[in-house]
């Protein structure tokens, strides 16, 4: 089952939709791309450069309580009572100062606590912590870490209440050494989650964000999302983040949706590290009003080439459409009917509808060639076939039988017997429009033969043929007409005549010539023959018109003749290879 | 005509709008991860238990603690228990106290059975006694081997019961043995025979470095040197006071001992001389480098797998008495759990620790059955005829003692690890090290003694 084609009508819609909207897509995305590319560039901007701000401004803030730590523990008063080289040292009234100082330089209290390795003294500005009792807890947390870097301070992670109830989730630790030289003890500040969250949340803008600081081994210190995956005081498992913090891109902010951006940076100072997510809600916006936008127009316009591409294709196929109506004229046997343009036609169907016309009028031409050609043989043939058995020739022919007969003649009966039935078969024989030159010289002779027996030796015969001319073929009943015509005409039927049979090849022409020397015809008379018929009812008009339909206008027969003397009539054929 | 028309007007009003959608999106839409802590919901009424456990001996063991986890919660109705594996003890310990401090500790921890007063000083663990008068009794508690208990108990209250636990060893070549002329079903049973064999198994090519040395005694003060120290000691004293708050380096005991143990290398000739490493020992041995290694027993399963040679197992050798020291874990419960919590944890504990799961765990780890029960499950019947050299750990615990605990534990391993490195390497000879080191731990355990 064969598909059936698409029509053009179809291909033609899809085609202007494509090429139209094409464009405007392209037009669109690039738009849409660029000014989403122009929004994350500017928020990647922004996020970063007030992200790399807090940064700097949370390591400003812990370094104050780092170098805090450093010259609480540098203190030689302080480090004396420690080591309990000093038992007597004015330790509340030293640390006090301390206190003093940072308030007064930070706006903040500052909780601090002072112990020895061994557990013999400690000091705190409120109540020593559990997690920081000497000597249990010297090898463990924020101490063993504070050994491991002895001399510098060190920030680690913690998360418990302290006696009113405030969390400390950063402990800030120096070691303190004696005159010895070897750590007597330990200085740790507490860093309270209060004011760790009240520094953070100075830093607001037009965007919101959650913040996560974690310490050097990626324990939560803060986290101002709350609604956190990682509790504070553990390791941060996030994989989101902890990916990113290995991550090549650690440091310069990353997408994690069109409006929301993850940045993380180190805390200089300290190892520690800020995490930030940061959400641009206005940005949502304004994107989503730009694809808003960008998709009204594309719609708009695409509905606008859906219309103007029915209404073109429909153009452009409607003469199609006419022409193809004609063309069911053609096919219908109706080749009268001729396509017309009209005034909005284009070139094509122009030419088309001329090739259309022109192919029709061809054909007619042909019909009428072929109906002309069959209704012109049909004639000849009757007249072929009349001619032999008209009335008064049959009688001649009976009667010379009879004469034969009365004679003894038979063997001569015999032969016109022959001779005629020979005659009447080439007349009837079926075979259509051509017959082999073979077979109409053979024809010929028989007529010939039988004339002359009829004419008791009174008309001879030459019949000059090349012999390659036999096999060729030449259209039927032209020739013997034309003997017929010499015979009947030309010698009417007075003895001493000859019958001139030539037939020659030349090049791509057959040409024969029928002559005989009888009556022939003047000039006067001549002009009429040319033209038109020399005797009514034989058919050289007949013959002449058949010939112009086989071979076209220049062809026909050439008559000379000479009153008295001759006849001679030429007759050209175009060789027809079998 | 019209139809068609309709159905371009759809399709060109769809496309619109998949126009939209596209138009929308933009790259990476990413989503915050989860935590992966291994916290489940638990339905209503449920017990939610925490353990944190460490890893010791081999890598399979999490795996285990895990299978073990699921098969109790799947028996038991109303429990969760979530695992989670904490690192090595070291990391567990500190982990634990952060935990502790953040007021949401575990119900359950695995840890050394010598870190027991660290997290007594940090208050951090529960007294069982209670517990175990109301469920096992002193048929439970007794069946434990007592060398593996003497951990378990300070000032008369049980505070662990052991899991995961080990013995050293000693193993040997035996095809090296019968190479020199040895009966290889005779390991040495003395010091004295300990050097004599290690001479004679002694090779030396012809530049006069070792080929392969007769035995290797890692230089591990804490538990290599511990069986030595309660084997020489007077009275079969260990290293260190029963409450855990002072030692006893300094005695002509123990100078004895640490000097045996370097004389092997430097007098008999049968040991590398120097610091001989824990770590290396196993290989060396399977390498047939020593033709004899001290080892824990958790080695059993590697050695046995991995051997070209006929091996043999043996109790330690000793001076005046046999003696060998029990490492590994213990099951803790710590601080700030309900009372539901507890009475559910220590239905675990039992279960975890019944005779014929010991005997299970025994064969899949490699750690020592702890209970004396669990030797005549079919499970342990069944792996002495498969892994006949096994039997001699089961000998060795008859005569186990508990290995180094004392208070401020890492600082006193600190001290003893330099001490004993530096007679090892003949930087000092052993009663001035033990002096020295004697002096420094007395002065750590000061706050403890006053």
């Amino acid at each position: 089952m064969k598909r059936k084609p698409r029509r053009l009508f179809t291909i033609l819609v899809a085609v202007f939709i494509l090429i139209s909207m094409l464009p405007a897509v392209l037009l669109g995305q690039t738009v849409l791309s660029f000014s989403n590319r122009y929004l994350s560039e500017t928020l990647r901007e922004e996020g970063a450069n007030q992200s790399r701000n807090m940064a700097l401004e949370l390591s400003r803030y812990l370094r104050e309580y780092s170098s805090a730590a450093a010259s609480i523990a540098e203190d030689e008063a302080l480090a004396a009572w420690v080591a309990q080289e000093d038992p007597d040292a004015p330790v509340r009234a030293i640390c006090a100062e301390y206190a003093y100082d940072f308030r007064r330089k930070n706006g903040q209290e500052l909780t601090f606590h002072l112990v020895s390795s061994n557990g013999a003294v400690q000091f705190s500005t409120g109540s020593i912590p559990n997690l920081y009792k000497m000597p249990v807890y010297q090898s463990y947390g924020v101490f063993r870490k504070a050994m491991d870097q002895k001399g510098e301070t060190v920030f680690y992670a913690n998360r418990f209440p302290n006696y009113k109830g405030d969390y400390t989730v950063l402990s800030v630790c120096h070691t303190i050494t004696g005159s010895d030289g070897q750590v007597a003890g330990f200085v740790v500040l507490d860093v309270l989650r209060k004011d760790l969250q009240a520094f953070l949340n100075q830093f607001q803008s037009s965007y919101s964000a959650d913040n996560l600081v974690i310490d050097g081994s990626r324990i939560t210190v803060l986290d101002t999302a709350l609604s956190s995956d990682t509790p504070e005081g553990l390791r941060l498992t996030v994989p989101l983040y902890t990916r990113y913090l290995i991550s090549s891109s650690f440091g310069s902010p990353v997408f994690l949706e069109a409006d929301s951006l993850l940045i993380g940076l180190p805390v200089e100072g300290t190892d520690l590290t800020l995490l930030r997510h940061l959400t641009f809600p206005h940005v949502r916006q304004l994107a989503g009003a730009v694809s808003s936008a960008t998709v009204v127009i594309l719609a708009a316009s695409l509905l606008l080439t859906v219309f103007l591409a029915f209404f073109l294709a429909s153009w452009v196929v409607r003469p199609f459409q006419r022409l193809i109506s004609s063309f069911s004229y053609a096919k219908q046997g109706n080749f009268d009917h001729r396509f017309t343009l009209s005034r909005h036609d284009y070139r094509e169907i122009a030419q088309l509808s001329t090739q259309y016309n022109d192919m029709v009028e061809k054909i007619q031409e042909l019909m009428v060639t072929n109906v002309e050609k069959q209704r012109l043989l049909n004639i000849a043939e009757m007249n072929a076939l009349q001619s032999q058995i008209k009335p008064h020739f049959f009688y001649n022919f009976l009667n010379d039988i009879k004469s034969l007969a009365k004679l003894n003649r038979n063997s001569d009966i015999c032969r016109l017997v022959v001779l005629f039935g020979s005659v009447l078969r080439g007349c009837m024989e079926e075979g259509g429009e051509y017959t082999d030159i073979q077979k109409d010289i053979l024809l010929i002779r028989n007529y010939l033969d039988m004339q002359n027996i009829l004419h008791d030796g009174g008309i001879r015969k030459k019949i000059l043929v090349d012999p390659a001319l036999l096999p060729l073929q030449i259209p039927r009943f032209i020739l013997q007409p034309l003997v017929e015509n010499a015979v009947v005409h030309g010698l009417q039927a007075k003895a001493g005549g000859c019958v001139l049979v030539r037939g020659r090849l030349e090049g791509g022409r057959i040409l024969f010539t029928v002559a005989d020397n009888g009556v022939g015809f003047s000039a006067s008379q001549g002009r009429s023959r040319e033209s038109g018929s020399l005797h009514p009812g034989i058919g050289i008009e007949n013959i002449n018109r058949r010939l112009r339909l086989y071979y076209g206008a220049s062809y026909g027969i050439k008559i000379e003749s000479r009153a008295g003397f001759y006849t001679k009539i030429t007759v050209e054929f175009r060789r027809m290879d079998p | 005509m019209r139809k068609k028309r309709l159905a371009a007007l759809m399709a060109a009003l769809l496309a619109a709008s998949s126009l939209a959608a596209c138009s929308g999106q933009t790259p990476g839409a990413a989503s915050a991860g989860e935590n992966t802590e291994g916290q489940e919901a638990a339905p209503a009424g449920n017990v939610e238990l925490e353990i944190y456990y460490p890893v010791g001996v081999g890598g399979t063991v999490s795996q285990l603690i895990e299978q073990l986890a699921q098969e109790y919660q799947e028996e038991t109705e109303g429990v969760t228990i979530s695992s989670v594996f904490s690192g090595s003890y070291d990391d567990t310990l500190q982990k634990l106290i952060t935990s502790y401090q953040g007021g949401n500790p575990p119900q359950l921890t695995i840890l050394a059975n010598s870190t027991i007063l660290t997290m007594l000083s940090m208050d951090m663990v529960l007294p069982l006694d209670d517990l175990i008068a109301q469920d096992g009794g002193s048929e439970y508690i007794d069946d434990f081997f007592p060398g593996f208990m003497a951990n378990c108990v300070f000032d008369g209250k049980i505070y662990s019961i052991p899991f995961q636990r080990s013995t050293l060893l000693l193993f040997y070549n035996k095809d090296h043995f019968r190479e020199v002329g040895l009966d290889p079903e005779s390991p040495p049973k003395t010091w004295e025979e300990l050097a004599e064999y290690g001479q004679k198994l002694t090779k030396f090519d012809e530049n006069g470095s070792a080929e392969r040395w007769g035995v290797m005694i890692p230089s591990s003060g804490s538990w290599d040197f511990g069986p030595y120290v309660i084997s020489n000691s007077a009275n079969g004293e260990n290293i260190m006071s029963d409450d855990g708050k002072s030692v006893m380096f300094d005695t002509p005991e123990n100078v004895e001992a640490l000097q045996f143990l370097r004389d092997l290398g430097t007098v008999y000739k049968a040991s590398p001389e120097g610091v001989i490493e824990m770590d290396t020992a196993p290989a060396n041995f399977i390498e047939q480098k020593t033709s004899m290694v001290q080892l824990s027993s958790g080695n059993i399963a590697n050695i046995d797998s991995s051997v070209t040679f006929d091996y043999g197992i043996a109790t330690l050798p000793y001076s005046k008495r046999p003696a060998s020291i029990a490492g590994g874990g213990n099951l803790y419960m710590i601080k700030g759990s309900t009372e539901e919590e507890q009475k559910a944890a220590w239905k675990f504990i039992r279960w975890l620790t019944e005779p014929e799961r010991q005997a299970q765990w025994n064969v899949d780890t490699g750690y020592v059955a702890a209970r004396k029960s669990a030797f005549e499950t079919d499970i342990m019947e069944q792996y002495f005829k498969d892994t006949p050299q096994a039997k001699v750990a089961r000998e060795q615990l008859d005569s186990c003692y508990n290995e180094l605990c004392v208070y401020e534990l890492s600082r006193i391993n600190d001290a003893l690890t330099r001490a004993y490195d530096s007679v090892m390497t003949g930087a000092a000879e052993p009663q001035a090290a033990l002096t020295a080191l004697q002096a420094e731990c007395d002065e750590i355990l000061a706050p403890y003694n006053q």
